[in-house]
């Protein structure tokens, strides 16, 4: 009685869109549920670039971000017994200076975590939870790569440090982001069919 | 219910991909085999796009780099025309500018990531394959469009004459040069490839049965 009603309202909705002629709302809930990931998933990343190349992050945003991480990157390094301090987004020791600049700070796989979870059909508590724990852990693995990268041009070689920069900056990070956002989408897929197995059985 | 722990494995999967193509590549007449490819094609594709430069594009033996050599192709047919009036005999001479690009971070690299990805996807391996191979066609569609660019950028900053942009005009043009330019760029276009390629219906259902 209630999958009948429930139909019928889905048939007077549609027949009240086609009425009203087109109608972007009822064309992306048509759209399947790939292209809908998709769509989104491109649009929040061109959304994303938009924005961090905009003069307003540039200038008055972005430098923040590269100070807070040198700042913090310099404070670990210190922990480890060395002198450094940071000036901007520069931390500099003893023979060794480094710059945090755009491209190194994880914003752009963070990002990416960020499109995924938020295109992913799912509810806001899942998607949360996913963004609570991803963007956490993607944050603590860049803070803590400073410091890596700091020792690896200090005490190793710039070879090292080459490859830790470009290779472990966006491969290692990009590799980690795919694996956080598939074990999120695993979970959440668990717990939806879990839930369903449940409904089943008290029915 | 699926298993996270498949996941590990495909992780796996891709860096044991990953690093076999990189040491792959880094071998010295494999890097230069791959120089001398892409030399080819974004020298021959540049060109169509670019024809008021006579363009030329080889790959550097030593480290796999590729080197453009262009010319002002329009100066040079004008400077002909001119001696073609005055009837004399001759050569022409113009200026020879050269843009020196490393392919290795935005293409070797990049196409190693994109491999990698496509064969740690758990779908069947026929599929993985032939996804890849549609990949990497589209990846060089980026890349041609990219190197185009790039180069265009590149001439247009050498007062030749040549696709020069008004001031009003050039810091966008110069902020889509540092666009284009950006590692993260590259492999975020990968991983919209990837995605493209691989969330059909059909293939998410045959994920999500390899991963239970």
């Amino acid at each position: 009685m209630a999958k009948r009603k429930k139909k019928k309202k889905a048939q007077a909705k549609k027949a009240k869109a086609e009425k009203q002629g087109f109608s972007l709302k009822h064309w992306w809930d048509n759209q399947s549920i790939a292209l809908r990931f998709l769509g989104l998933f491109a649009l929040l990343l061109g959304a994303f670039y938009a924005f961090y190349y905009s003069n307003f992050n540039i200038s008055k945003i972005h430098p923040l971000i590269l100070n807070a991480q040198a700042k913090l990157g310099s404070f670990l390094v210190n922990l480890m017994g060395q002198s450094t301090s940071a000036d901007a987004q520069y931390i500099g020791g003893d023979g060794f200076n480094m710059s945090v600049s755009g491209g190194c700070d994880g914003l752009e796989v963070t990002a990416l975590l960020v499109a995924g979870i938020l295109a992913f059909p799912s509810t806001w508590k899942e998607k949360w939870k996913g963004l609570l724990y991803g963007v956490g852990t993607l944050t603590i693995l860049n803070i803590l790569r400073l410091p890596m990268l700091y020792f690896a041009g200090a005490k190793g070689s710039t070879a090292l440090f080459d490859f830790l920069h470009v290779q472990g900056g966006f491969v290692i990070f990009i590799s980690i982001t795919m694996l956080l956002w598939g074990y999120w989408v695993i979970q959440v897929l668990n717990q939806r069919k879990l839930a369903n197995e449940k409904l089943r059985i008290g029915n | 219910m699926l298993n996270p722990k498949i996941l590990l494995k495909q992780f796996g999967t891709f860096w044991a991909v990953f690093i076999a193509l990189q040491l792959l590549f880094s071998v010295t007449g494999v890097k230069y085999g791959l120089a001398g490819m892409n030399a080819g094609l974004f020298g021959n594709v540049v060109q169509r796009f670019l024809p008021e430069i006579n363009l030329k594009a080889l790959a550097q033996q030593k480290d796999g780099q590729i080197l453009f050599k262009f010319y002002n192709q329009k100066k040079a047919d004008q400077l002909v025309k001119e001696m073609k009036k005055t009837g004399k005999a001759g050569n022409v001479s113009v200026q020879n500018y050269d843009y020196l690009v490393d392919p290795s971070d935005h293409v070797n690299m990049a196409l190693a990531f994109l491999i990698a990805v496509f064969l740690a996807t758990p779908l069947a391996w026929k599929k993985r394959f032939l996804l890849a191979g549609i990949g990497i066609l589209l990846f060089y569609f980026y890349s041609f469009f990219r190197m185009t660019f790039r180069i265009k950028y590149e001439v247009s900053q050498l007062n030749i004459g040549l696709y020069e942009s008004d001031p009003n005009s050039f810091l966008s043009l110069h902020k889509v040069n540092n666009f284009l330019g950006s590692l993260g760029l590259t492999f975020m276009i990968i991983v919209l490839i990837w995605a493209l390629l691989v969330f059909s219906k059909k293939n998410m259902e045959q994920m999500k049965l390899n991963l239970s």
